[in-house]
């Protein structure tokens, strides 16, 4: 009687686990707008299985002549706004108030005319060019870019980057291309009030429209350094509007600029009184109820935060090519390398039977059940399958394959029950493999992928282990 | 008795292969993978469907004993990239005349270009790993310390580093002498077989105890 139901127990188990090694290898087809689609989702391929994109840059050799203000060391102070340049005042007065603020700067600074190149010869040296891909790399991580390789030529300061593509690709050439150098400037003549080396850090943030309209308002946040908010505060209260004595209103007005596009141009209210917390905030866009209006505001923002946060660039680049590099990974490839594993679990199960007999080849049995059980986990957790995820798997598959046979060893050697010798092997397992518990946990937390993926891989594994050996291995072998 | 002596020469041979390890780095350096060291590229796009292996057979023509990768460029499947160590004049020539030839393409010499990428430096491979692999490190050491506490840890934690350490040097060795070509993946093998190390230790002394 007992033979029989653990006969049909086992039956039920082999059943279940060739129901899973079906779902995981075949999948489950379901019919969605006229064609089968696998219901249990893709793989998430890194850049070694789905191709990624190649942007090159080069160092731009632009060169202009401008007009500059300078100070008694002939240190740059800002580039002399034209008069032409210079847009209307909404108020009365606007000459007089550029002419004001223009005598000022006079008196402290001179004009000069000097070539300006994008790229200084004092920053076409090796230690600016690693520095400026330090810069680029926390940029792209920072924007979540999580895989890529940066190939930087220290001859020439040429930067190739290949990252995953995505429909934000184009949107990410801003990170490489734009210097983040944040200035304000006097708007009527173009000295530079507050450089861009006192900002402590830049974010984007949202809020309520203060217009009633129920719209959500996306901002640029700026946080000035001590320096930077002394600064600030000297600004606010010298350009504001301000009324005179014949009740004519004027403005002084600053411009934020970013690598010398203007972001917005505006005045401090002398309402408010002077900055003193060193922060603004820039409105972007306007006030939108439309969710995707909004996201894509919030997107832009973001990157040019990030751009400004992670520091100025000291080299400046253009884009010269942007290509997709097709994998080398075909898939006939990935077909073969499916057929291997197959071959292999089925060579694991013969050399287990044939060590073991009717055990071991119960436990080959489970050993394939779990890495089908593994590989529908990965899918579902969103793992990103790279070169290194496939290592630790093998490294997995081996481990299991230890406790396995640790298993079999146990329960041939005890006379008191299969429980006892589970739960012995269970023990001195996992306090053997509590390094690689450890390493899992740790690199699981690393933001790219390269490691990451090597932690998520080793957790989701160990963790499927623990469970699959529990309910299914285990229950093989009860008496 | 035995034992001792198969134990001497496993040494003995571990530290001959490490000494000649170390030789052929110091006087050869590593075999990188071209595609990570500084080499020319040249991309064309013949506005139509090919053939790796026509592309892949007029390579060999071309370059002959030199190393190159073809690449697909582009989801169109029109484009390649021919990644080679250096391409001289006349192999470009030869190139875009063979091209031409079996494409039935329009390609100038003069309009191709030639592209220098530049090698990815070994160190900012291991650049990802080192706050992670030295945090875990520190908390396996606390670990087991704790494990071996009534069984001098401090040896016994000195033991197993160098056990490791030799590992790391023997694959190394081996490695370079065998002018395996260096991928970044080398580092999550080199890993697995670091802890796979560390867990079989932990495990034979559980054992003893």
């Amino acid at each position: 009687m007992e033979k029989n139901y653990t006969k049909f127990r086992n039956i039920a188990l082999i059943l279940i686990i060739i129901l899973i090694t079906l779902v995981a290898f075949v999948g489950i087809y379901t019919k969605k707008l006229n064609t089968y689609k696998d219901f249990i989702p893709e793989y998430k391929k890194g850049m070694d299985f789905d191709g990624f994109v190649e942007l090159k840059f080069k160092l731009s050799d632009k060169s202009e002549e401008k007009e500059v203000w300078i100070d008694e060391n002939g240190d740059f102070k800002g580039y002399v706004v034209k008069e032409d340049d210079t847009a209307e005042e909404e108020t009365q007065g606007p000459e007089e108030a550029s002419k004001e603020s223009e005598n000022e700067h006079v008196s402290i600074f001179k004009k000069e005319t000097r070539t300006i190149k994008d790229n200084e010869d004092s920053v076409l040296n090796k230690e600016s060019y690693n520095r400026t891909k330090n810069i680029i790399e926390r940029r792209l991580r920072d924007v979540g870019v999580s895989e890529y390789n940066i190939h930087l030529d220290n001859s020439t300061g040429n930067l190739t980057i290949d990252m995953p593509d995505s429909k934000d690709v184009t949107s990410l050439y801003q990170l490489v291309t734009s210097k983040g150098q944040l200035n304000i400037i006097d708007s009527n003549d173009g000295v530079v009030l507050i450089d861009g080396k006192h900002i402590k850090s830049a974010s984007a943030v949202y809020g309520q429209s203060q217009k009633g309209d129920g719209g959500y308002q996306v901002y640029l946040q700026i946080i000035f350094d001590k320096e930077g908010t002394k600064l600030l505060k000297d600004v606010s209260t010298v350009y504001v509007d301000s009324t005179d004595s014949e009740g004519n209103t004027t403005q002084k007005t600053i411009e934020i600029q970013l690598d010398g596009q203007t972001i917005t141009k505006t005045y401090f209210s002398s309402a408010n009184g002077p900055i003193g917390n060193g922060q603004i905030q820039i409105p972007v866009g306007s006030s939108t109820t439309d969710n995707a209006t909004f996201s894509d505001y919030l997107s832009s923002t973001s990157k040019t935060a990030t751009v400004i946060d992670s520091g100025r660039l000291d080299n400046l680049y253009t884009l010269t090519s942007d290509v997709f590099v097709v994998s080398k990974i075909s898939d006939n490839f990935i077909l073969i390398a499916k057929i291997a594993t197959c071959i292999l679990l089925l060579l694991i199960t013969i050399v287990l039977a044939i060590a073991f007999k009717g055990k071991g080849f119960l436990a080959g049995i489970s050993n394939i059940g779990f890495i089908s059980l593994l590989s529908i986990m990965i899918r579902y957790t969103n793992v990103t399958i790279t070169f290194n995820s496939l290592i630790i798997l093998s490294m997995l598959e081996l481990l299991n394959i230890i406790f396995i046979v640790m298993l079999l060893k146990a329960i041939n050697n005890t006379k008191d029950g299969s429980k006892i010798a589970f739960a012995d092997t269970v023990k001195k397992y996992y306090l053997a493999i509590i390094p690689v518990i450890i390493f899992a946990l740790i690199l699981t937390f690393e933001s790219t992928i390269t490691v990451g993926t090597i932690g998520m891989i080793a957790f989701w594994g160990l963790f499927v282990q623990l469970i699959y050996n529990i309910v299914i291995t285990r229950t093989f072998y009860l008496q | 008795m035995v034992k001792e002596t198969y134990k001497k020469v496993l040494l003995l041979g571990l530290a001959l292969l490490i000494v000649a390890g170390i030789l052929v780095i110091m006087l050869k350096g590593f075999n990188v993978n071209m595609m990570y060291k500084q080499h020319e590229e040249i991309v064309l796009n013949i506005g139509k469907e090919y053939s790796i292996e026509d592309v892949d057979n007029i390579c060999k023509e071309v370059f002959q004993n030199k190393k190159y990768q073809i690449r697909k460029i582009e989801r169109f499947g029109e484009s390649f990239a021919i990644n080679v160590i250096n391409i001289t004049d006349d192999e470009k020539d030869q190139l875009v005349e063979k091209v031409n030839e079996k494409f039935e393409s329009e390609f100038k010499v003069e309009d191709v270009e030639i592209n220098t990428i530049a090698n990815v430096r070994i160190r900012d491979w291991f650049t990802p790993y080192i706050r992670s692999i030295i945090i875990a490190m520190v908390i396996t050491i606390i670990y087991m310390i704790a494990r071996f506490r009534k069984n001098h840890p401090i040896a016994n934690v000195a033991k197993l580093l160098l056990i490791n350490i030799l590992t790391i040097l023997a694959l190394g060795s081996v490695i370079a002498i065998a002018r395996l070509p260096i991928i970044p993946s080398l580092i999550s093998c080199i890993l697995s077989i670091v802890l796979l190390e560390m867990c079989v230790y932990i495990s034979k002394n559980i054992n003893k105890e």
